[in-house]
C-alpha cells in the first residue's frame, strides 16, 4: 500500500514536472511542490495511522455555543 | 491563459443548480424533518432562498467591482497585501473542507445505499479522479459536463416527485405552523447554508462572458434549486409523514423505493443513484476547481493546471480523516457546518462588500481602471 | 528550501530532459535525394549526362534521344517514367512531329526565343511548364511528366501525358447506401478532384495542392468552399500540414495522424470519407477536405461527435425516415456501448431491477455455465473480435467460411457445451449487429475499445462502475475540440438551430442554415419558404 501510494505520487511528479520546467514555470513548481509535500505528508501520515491535524473538534468547540444558542431561541 | 475561457449565464446558473441540489437532494429531507417537523418545506423553500439571494447579490456586486478578477485575486486590493491574502488563504482552506466533506457525504451514501462491501476510499478515489478530469479541462469542460447531467437530473427529480403521487397523503402536512413560525427558522439553517454554497461564484465571476448578467443567473438559480429542494422535502413528508422521514437517514432514497411504474418498473433506485452520481461528480468539481483557482490566485500562477493533483490528494485525506462514521457527520452538517459556513457565505463577501463601497465612494477608488493597475498584487 | 529542492531537481531534470527531447541537428530533414541545385544548362549532352546519373539503375526511366528533322540537325531528349504516361501520344504527337515536321516549317527557331518557338509552333501538348533547375526536371520527371530536352535551350519542357492503370470509380465498400449516388473515389487525385469538382461548380471551389513526405512526395489537396469556409480552419489545416516532416505518405492515414487535436484519444477528431457525395456534402456546410493521393479515403476537419453519426444517405432519403433511421442509430449507439456492461452489471449487482420472471428464465439460462457473468462476456466479446478480424484479412471466398464456423461455433456449440449461457449471445450478437449501424467507422471503433473497460467497470461496481465510466468519457468529449469546434457542439455549447439535423433530419425546405460556426462566414443555406405546395386546382364551372 506505501509503495502503492509512492508510485502514485512519483507518477504525478513525472507527469507535472516535465511539462514546467519546458514552459520555465517556476512559481508554478514552487507551489507544486509545497502542496505536494504536505499531500505526501497528510496521506502517509493517514496510512501509517500516525495523527493527522483534523479541524472537525475544533470547529465543533468554535461553533458549540452560537448552536446551543440558536437552538434555545429558535424552540 | 485560462481567463480566455468563458461560459455562458445559463451555463453557470445550471452549474449552479447542480452545485447546490446534487447533495442537497440527500441530505437535507432528514434535517429539515428533525427540526422543523411537517412545516420543513417552508424551511427550503422561504428561509432559505432569501439567505441565497442575499449570498448571490453580494457576492455579484462585490465581483462587478472587479470583474477580471476572482475573489482571492482582490481580496489583496481590498484590504491590504497580507490581510488580503490571508482571507485568499482561508478561503482556499474553506474550500477544500467543504469539498472533503462534499466527497465524505457522497462515499457515505454509497456505501450506506449501494454497494456496503466495498470501502468508501474507493468511491472517494473515483469521484476526485473525474472531477480530477473535469477541472483539468477547465470549467468550460465542467459546464458542458454539466449541460448532460443537469437533464437527468432534473428527470429524476421529477420521477421521485411524480411517480410517488400515488401515495401522497396531503394530511400529513396539516396544521400548517401548528408550532408557530420558529420551528421553521431553526429548520432553515442548515438548508441556507446550503444554499449559500453558491458563493463559489466569487471564483469563477472573471470566467462569464457577460459579467452584467452574473447577478440574474445567480438569483435564478437560487430560485431553481429552491424547486428541486423544497419539492423531495415535500415528497416526502407527504408519502412518510414527518416523524418517519426525520429518522431516514437519506429519505429521497426511501422515496425512489416506492417507484412503481405499471408493475415492471419497479425497485428503479439504482438509476436515480447513478444519475444522482453524476451531479455529485460536477459538484466536486465545482468546489475542486474553487480550491484549485484559490490556490493558484493566492501566489498568482499563470496556470493553475498543476495544483490539481496535490489539492486533489489533500482533499481526499480529509475526506477520510474528518468524521469516524455518518451519524457524525449528519450531526456537523446539522448543528455546526451552518454557522460556520455562515462566516464565509455571506460574512467576510459583505465586509469586503462594505469596504469596497466606502472606499469607492471616499474616492481613493474612484474608477474600476485602477483595480487593474495593481497586478495581482504579489 | 524548496527553491533549493526546486535547484536541484532542475538539474537533473535539465539532463533527462536533454536526453528525452534530443533532437536531430540536420534540419534538412529525412535525408532524400535533394543534391545541390543546378541550372539547366543549353549543352543537352551535359543534361542527359546529369539526369542519367541522378536516374542511374532507375530501370523505369526511359532516356531517348533523337535528331529533330528533317533537315535540320538538332539534337533532343525525352525522359519519362515507363508506366506513368501515354506512349502513343508521345510517339504520336511529340516525337514524330519532332521528327518529320519540325524542319518544314518556314521560321526558324533561333537563339533567344528558341524556348518560345519550340512550345508554340511545335509541342502540340495543352500543360507545357519550362522548368530551368535540375530538381525541378527531376521532380516532374518522378511525377510522370514527360520531359523534352532541346540543344541550345537552357530550360526544359515538362509536358503532361500522364496516364496510368488505375481502378474504375466503384461503389465505397465502407459506406454504402441503397439509395444515392453510387460512384466512391479512387487511387487517384485528379480523379477524385473532378469527381468534387463534377458537384460543386463554382470558382469558389478551392484546391491548394502540396507535396509531402520526403520520398513519396506525395500530393495533397487542401479543398475548401471559400464563402462557406471559416478562413481560419483553413489557415490552421495549411499550419499543420506544412508541420509534417516525414519520409512517407503512403495513406490519408498517416496525415490523420499527425495533424488531430487529440493524438491520444480514442474519439476521431478528423472524418475520413470516400464518398465524393459526402465530402462535397461536407465541403457546402464549410468542412475543409484533405485529400490525398493514392487513397479512396479524403478527410475532412473539422467534425463533431454528432457528425459522425450522420450518414449521406440520411440526406437523400424522405425527411421522415431519414429521422427514423437517426433515432435508430442513436439507439444502437447506446447499446452497442452498454448492452454488455448493463448485462453483467444487472445479473451481478441489480437482480432486483429485473422483472421477476424474466430473472427466473436469465438465472435458468446462467445455470451450469461455470463462469462469471463477466468473463462469459469477455469470452464472448473477444471470440467476436477475432471472428470480424478474420472476416477482414481472410480472402473473400473463405471469409464465408469463417463465418460459418463462427455462428455454428458460437452460436450452438457453445450454448449446447454449457460454456456460455444463450442470454450472453443474444446480447452479443446484438451488440455486434447495433455497432455496425453507426456510419463512421473509426467513430464505431472506439466504442468497441471503451466496451472493454465499461464491462471490467461494471463487472467490479455493477451500474455504478458504468456510471463513473461514462463520466469519464463525457468529461473526455467535452473536452475534446477538432480545429476550434468542440466535439459536442451543438449539443454543448448548445446551438438550438442545429438541433434541425441533430436527432432529426427535417425536411430540406426547412435547413435554412449551415452549421454553426463551420460556415461562419455565409451562414444563409437556402431561401426562406421553399416549403412546397401543389398548385390550387382549378375550379371548373359547369355550365
Amino acid at each position: 500500500m506505501i509503495v502503492l501510494l509512492g508510485l502514485v505520487f512519483l507518477a504525478i511528479i513525472a507527469f507535472e514536472v516535465p511539462g514546467m520546467l519546458k514552459k520555465q514555470q517556476w512559481r508554478e513548481l514552487a507551489a507544486f511542490s509545497v502542496l505536494m509535500l504536505i499531500a505526501m505528508a497528510l496521506s502517509f501520515a493517514q496510512l501509517l495511522g500516525l495523527p493527522v491535524p483534523n479541524p472537525t473538534p475544533v470547529i465543533e468547540a468554535i461553533f458549540e455555543p452560537v448552536s446551543e444558542a440558536v437552538k434555545k431561541l429558535l424552540s | 491563459m485560462s481567463q480566455n475561457e468563458k461560459v455562458a449565464g445559463t451555463q453557470m446558473m445550471f452549474l449552479l443548480v447542480t452545485t447546490v441540489a446534487a447533495t442537497g437532494f440527500l441530505f437535507l429531507p432528514a434535517i429539515t424533518a428533525e427540526v422543523a417537523g411537517h412545516d420543513g418545506w417552508m424551511s427550503a423553500l422561504l428561509g432559505a432562498t432569501a439567505f441565497g439571494l442575499l449570498v448571490g447579490l453580494v457576492c455579484t456586486k462585490l465581483g462587478g467591482y472587479f470583474p477580471d478578477k476572482s475573489f482571492v485575486e482582490y481580496a489583496p486590493v481590498l484590504v491590504g497585501k497580507y490581510p488580503g491574502k490571508l482571507v485568499g488563504l482561508a478561503y482556499l482552506l474553506f474550500f477544500i473542507h467543504i469539498n472533503s466533506i462534499i466527497i465524505r457525504e457522497f462515499g457515505d451514501f454509497l456505501v450506506s445505499a449501494f454497494l456496503p462491501e466495498t470501502p468508501i476510499l474507493v468511491f472517494n478515489i473515483m469521484v476526485l479522479t473525474l472531477a480530477a478530469m473535469a477541472v483539468r479541462g477547465g470549467i468550460e469542460v465542467i459546464a458542458r459536463v454539466n449541460q448532460f447531467v443537469f437533464p437527468q437530473f432534473f428527470l429524476v427529480l421529477a420521477a421521485l416527485v411524480f411517480l410517488t403521487i400515488e401515495e401522497w397523503e396531503f394530511g400529513n402536512l396539516l396544521p400548517l405552523l401548528e408550532y408557530g413560525i420558529k420551528p421553521v427558522l431553526a429548520g432553515s439553517v442548515t438548508p441556507s447554508a446550503w444554499r449559500g454554497e453558491v458563493v463559489v461564484i466569487l471564483m469563477f465571476l472573471p470566467y462569464l462572458n457577460k459579467p452584467a448578467e452574473a447577478a440574474k443567473s445567480v438569483a435564478a438559480a437560487v430560485l431553481i434549486i429552491a424547486v428541486f429542494l423544497t419539492l423531495p422535502i415535500l415528497a416526502g413528508v407527504l408519502v412518510f409523514g414527518s416523524e418517519q422521514e426525520a429518522h431516514f437517514v437519506f429519505p429521497t432514497l426511501e422515496l425512489a423505493r416506492y417507484v412503481n411504474v405499471g408493475d415492471f418498473l419497479q425497485r428503479l433506485e439504482a438509476i436515480i443513484i447513478i444519475v444522482w452520481v453524476a451531479g455529485i461528480t460536477v459538484k466536486v468539481a465545482v468546489f475542486y476547481l474553487a480550491s484549485v483557482l484559490s490556490a493558484s490566485h493566492l501566489v498568482g500562477l499563470s496556470d493553475y493546471r498543476p495544483l490539481v493533483y496535490p489539492v486533489g490528494i489533500i482533499t481526499l485525506v480529509y475526506s477520510i480523516v474528518l468524521f469516524d462514521n455518518s451519524r457524525e457527520l449528519v450531526k456537523f452538517l446539522a448543528e455546526y457546518v451552518p454557522y460556520y459556513a455562515y462566516i464565509f457565505e455571506l460574512g467576510i463577501p459583505m465586509v469586503l462588500l462594505v469596504i469596497a463601497i466606502i472606499r469607492r465612494k471616499g474616492g481613493k477608488l474612484s474608477g474600476q481602471t485602477k483595480f487593474f493597475q495593481k497586478d495581482r498584487g504579489s | 528550501m524548496t527553491i533549493i529542492v526546486g535547484d536541484i531537481m532542475l538539474n537533473q531534470w535539465k539532463k533527462l530532459l536533454k536526453k528525452v527531447f534530443h533532437k536531430p541537428s540536420n534540419t534538412q530533414g529525412t535525408g532524400a535525394d535533394r543534391g545541390q541545385d543546378i541550372p539547366v544548362s543549353a549543352d543537352l549532352a551535359q543534361n542527359v549526362a546529369c539526369l542519367r546519373s541522378v536516374f542511374d539503375r532507375c530501370s523505369d526511366i526511359i532516356v531517348r534521344e533523337f535528331d529533330v528533322g528533317p533537315g535540320i540537325s538538332l539534337r533532343a531528349a525525352i525522359i519519362y517514367v515507363d508506366g506513368l504516361v501515354n506512349k502513343k501520344m508521345l510517339s504520336d504527337d511529340l516525337v514524330k512531329t519532332l521528327m518529320y515536321e519540325a524542319g518544314k516549317l518556314k521560321e526558324k527557331a533561333s537563339g533567344k526565343n528558341a524556348a518560345d518557338f519550340f512550345s508554340e509552333k511545335l509541342i502540340a501538348f495543352t500543360e507545357v511548364k519550362h522548368q530551368r533547375s535540375m530538381n525541378d526536371l527531376v521532380d516532374s520527371v518522378l511525377t510522370g511528366e514527360t520531359i523534352l530536352l532541346v540543344d541550345g535551350i537552357n530550360s526544359g519542357f515538362a509536358l503532361s501525358a500522364q496516364d496510368w492503370v488505375q481502378r474504375g470509380l466503384q461503389e465505397p465498400d465502407t459506406e454504402t447506401v441503397v439509395k444515392g449516388p453510387r460512384e466512391g473515389f479512387n487511387e487517384n487525385l485528379q480523379t477524385n478532384i473532378m469527381l468534387i469538382r463534377r458537384r460543386i461548380k463554382s470558382s469558389g471551389l478551392k484546391f491548394e495542392t502540396v507535396k509531402i513526405g520526403e520520398y513519396t512526395k506525395t500530393a495533397v489537396s487542401i479543398c475548401y468552399l471559400e464563402g462557406v469556409v471559416n478562413p481560419k480552419t483553413v489557415g490552421e489545416v495549411k499550419k499543420r500540414l506544412e508541420g509534417i516532416k516525414v519520409d512517407g505518405i503512403l495513406e490519408s492515414g498517416y496525415i490523420e495522424e499527425l495533424i488531430e487535436d487529440a493524438p491520444l484519444s480514442l474519439f476521431p477528431t478528423v472524418q475520413s470519407s470516400e464518398r465524393p457525395d459526402k465530402v462535397a456534402g461536407g465541403l457546402l456546410e464549410g468542412q475543409v477536405a484533405i485529400m490525398v493521393d493514392t487513397t479512396p479515403f479524403m478527410l475532412l476537419v473539422p467534425v463533431t461527435f454528432p457528425q459522425l453519426l450522420q450518414a449521406s444517405e440520411d440526406y437523400y432519403l424522405r425527411w421522415p425516415f431519414a429521422s427514423f433511421i437517426r433515432g435508430i442509430r442513436f439507439v444502437t449507439l447506446n447499446i452497442a456501448l452498454l448492452l454488455p456492461p448493463l448485462y453483467i452489471a444487472v445479473t451481478t449487482y441489480h437482480q432486483e431491477m429485473l422483472p421477476t420472471p424474466l430473472l427466473i428464465s436469465i438465472a435458468a439460462a446462467r445455470e451450469g455455465v461455470p463462469f462469471p457473468a463477466f468473463v462469459e462476456a469477455l469470452i464472448m466479446e473477444t471470440t467476436f473480435e477475432v471472428l470480424r478480424e478474420a472476416g477482414v484479412r481472410l480472402p473473400r471466398n473463405i471469409g464465408q467460411a469463417v463465418s460459418i464456423v463462427g455462428a455454428l461455433v458460437i452460436g450452438q456449440s457453445a450454448v449446447t457445451a454449457g460454456l456460455v449461457s444463450p442470454a450472453m449471445v443474444i446480447v452479443v450478437a446484438l451488440t455486434a449487429i447495433a455497432s455496425f449501424t453507426l456510419p463512421s467507422y473509426s467513430g464505431a471503433f472506439a466504442l468497441r475499445v471503451l466496451r472493454f473497460p465499461l464491462m471490467a467497470l461494471a463487472a467490479g461496481l455493477g451500474l455504478f462502475g458504468i456510471m463513473v465510466g461514462l463520466l469519464a468519457v463525457l468529461i473526455h468529449l467535452s473536452s475534446l475540440r477538432s480545429f476550434g469546434m468542440s466535439y459536442l457542439q451543438p449539443l454543448t455549447p448548445t446551438v438550438w438551430r442545429d438541433f434541425k439535423d441533430m436527432f432529426l433530419r427535417l425536411p430540406w425546405w426547412m435547413m435554412d442554415t449551415r452549421p454553426k460556426l463551420m460556415g461562419k462566414m455565409n451562414t444563409v443555406r437556402e431561401e426562406p419558404g421553399q416549403k412546397p405546395k401543389a398548385p390550387k386546382r382549378v375550379r371548373r364551372t359547369m355550365k
